[in-house]
């Protein structure tokens, strides 16, 4: 399931920590950047190596928002819909992309290509409105004419 | 005048090592581990009166002295999660000036004999986590970091360890359980975790504005420092200024120095598009929203830990959020609650039901559904939260709702009455 090199690199992972144990968000984070979300089999791989049980592993992979424990589109955004954002016009610009994806927050796109998800402030608020792409790539300063840009990259990428 | 911790907005590549250095940088440590005892450097903090910047403004150097002696390994952890709505100085600090928040964490572990510190950091700050990742490996080539730092015997290692989103992981307890790769739940406190931190061993948790601070008090003495701010609030402090303004952003100036409407007319540029300030959540969505219409000398009152208290309020983190008069206060309160109820931890009844129904009440009024009696019920229901929940976040999660029912509560009638938002239709 995991790849050997994901299995070395947790393991790389575990000696950082005085407890194994705290290896287990960063190893959640390595292997959906791997697979793009965490099957069943990779939560079992990962409490195999840090030593605890699936059950326990699981519990973390859903706590946490940003671990995706269902395969989702192909890129996923993360648009801040909280109170600084708002104030700037995320509302109608989080109902644009609803309308443009055709699916509302929460869900992927037809074709596939993008999951949405409503976020809660994403710490960028002095350039709002915001949103985080594949939990790598943030957006500030949010235009209708920009969304559609980025929308349109992501679609073909 | 010359900023002390956002320092990149004078020297704009002072994330570089070198240039960092050549401005100062990594003297304060050098003094700290060639010639001072670890006590004279918590003393020196104690002394220079710096409070936590976290929200909750507890002095740092006393937090220090609570670790219990002889019990060893300790563990410094920085509280990097900063996901209050509003809140952003943080992440200019990580980003732009890294090597000021890792010199104060270094003096910090330095003074309290820790060996191993670690920074968590939210999952949302990949920009930043990596910021940190290139300050700290640059720290360890120039003999920062590591092993017999300096020609010392004193050795420390820094780790980044990055969350998954949770605004609860902020709380510091719960930040030591999903340090430990588990639920971000809060512990029962007391044990603090002065005494069973992380891995159960004694922990000092700081914010990240907080150890910022730090190199200041050491380089330029803590008698310098004591100076600035006021007597109970010294030192500078970021303010993040957020919603309809004109010039959204971090401030940075002296407690004490600067009022609401300072900060909002002339440093922020005044209200967007030419209309009139409503209102203003200072500590972001954990806020008892302040009504200048009300009592116009809140606006004038200079920004300590305390001034705000007199107005019904409270400085918190400094994440002031402004409203102008084209805001529904109902809406407001519907936001805060939502993300409240989002991010409840679910650990205790009382926050995890109540936000809950607070949402929904908020929901019902806001859409025109509501009852004159739910404006009652939702005062009620904060009053089932408020004091009867493990941790803080039981409480925050009441104060913009039941601070906005009590100085807008026309605006809740009419709600009622009008059968929904008139603003809004
Ligand atoms: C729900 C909740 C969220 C919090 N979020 C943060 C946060 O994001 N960053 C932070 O530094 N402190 C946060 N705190 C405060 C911490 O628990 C703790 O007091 C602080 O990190 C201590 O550092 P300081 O003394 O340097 O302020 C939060 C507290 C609560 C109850
Ligand atoms: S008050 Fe809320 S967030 Fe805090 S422990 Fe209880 S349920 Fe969790
Ligand atoms: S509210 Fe959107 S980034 Fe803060």
């Amino acid at each position: 399931m995991l790849s050997d090199n994901a299995k070395s690199d947790i393991q790389k992972l575990m000696a950082q920590y005085p407890d194994a144990r705290s290896a287990v968000m960063p190893a959640l984070h390595l292997v959906q950047r791997e697979l793009g979300w965490l099957p069943d089999d990779a939560i079992q791989a990962i409490a195999e190596l840090v030593g605890l049980s699936k059950t326990e592993v699981n519990g973390v992979a859903t706590f946490y928002t940003m671990y995706a424990r269902a395969p989702h589109g192909k890129h996923t955004i993360m648009f801040c819909n909280d109170l600084p954002c708002a104030l700037r016009g995320s509302e109608k610009m989080l109902e644009h992309l609803e309308h443009k994806l055709g699916c509302p927050a929460g869900h992927t796109s037809a074709d596939g290509a993008i999951t949405l998800k409503e976020a809660e402030c994403l710490g960028g608020c002095d350039h709002a409105p915001v949103m985080l792409v594949d939990g790598v790539e943030h957006w500030h300063d949010l235009t209708i004419e920009k969304l559609d840009e980025i929308v349109e990259r992501l679609r073909n990428t | 005048m010359e900023h002390l911790i956002l320092r990149d907005l004078d020297i704009s590549d002072i994330d570089r090592i070198e240039v960092y250095e050549k401005h100062g940088g990594y003297s304060a440590f050098r003094k700290a581990v060639k010639e001072m005892a670890p006590d004279q450097v918590t003393d020196a903090v104690k002394v220079s009166g710096l409070r936590g910047r976290g929200g909750a403004g507890f002095p740092a150097g006393v937090k220090w002295s609570f670790l219990p002696k002889g019990v060893f390994p300790r563990y410094l952890v920085a509280n990097a999660d900063e996901s209050e709505p509003g809140t952003f100085k943080d992440r200019q600090i990580m980003e732009r000036n890294p090597h000021q928040f890792i010199e104060g964490m270094a003096i910090a572990s330095y003074a309290i004999q820790c060996h191993h510190a670690f920074i968590y950091i939210r999952g949302e700050f990949p920009h930043a986590a990596q910021c940190l990742e290139r300050a700290i490996a640059q720290a360890e080539a120039r003999g920062y970091l590591g092993e017999k730092i300096l020609g010392t015997d004193y050795a420390l290692r820094i780790t980044v360890h990055r969350g998954a989103g949770a605004y609860i992981c902020g709380e510091e307890t719960a930040l030591l359980e999903s340090m430990e790769g588990k639920l971000g739940q809060p512990r029962v406190k007391p044990p603090f975790p002065a005494v069973v931190g992380l891995y159960n061993k004694p922990t000092v948790i700081n914010n990240v504005e907080t150890l910022a601070n730090v190199p200041l008090i050491i380089e330029r003495g803590a008698d310098w420092y004591a100076k600035i701010g006021t007597a109970k609030s010294t030192g500078p402090k970021i303010f993040c200024l957020s919603g309809h303004v004109n010039r959204p952003g971090n401030y940075e100036a002296p407690f004490g120095s600067i009022s609401l409407r300072d900060l909002i007319f002339d440093l922020g540029g005044g209200i967007r598009g030419g209309k009139k300030l409503k209102a203003i959540l200072p500590a972001g969505a954990s806020s008892f929203v302040i009504n200048p219409a009300a009592n116009e000398a809140v606006l004038d009152a200079k920004l300590d830990f305390e001034s705000l208290t007199p107005f019904g309020s409270a400085l918190g983190s400094a994440s002031v959020i402004v409203m102008d008069d084209a805001t529904c206060m109902v809406w407001m309160a519907k936001k805060t609650s939502h993300f409240f109820e989002h991010e409840s931890c679910g650990k205790c009844t009382p926050c995890r039901e109540g936000t809950y129904w607070m949402a929904r009440l908020l929901d019902r009024i806001d859409s025109g559904a509501g009852t004159l009696a739910d404006i009652d019920l939702l005062a009620n229901v904060a009053n089932q939260i408020l004091g009867k929940t493990l941790c803080p976040l039981g409480d925050f999660s009441t104060a913009p709702v039941t601070s906005s029912v009590k100085a807008f509560r026309e605006e809740y009638e009419r709600h009622v009455k009008e059968r929904g938002c008139w603003a809004r239709k």
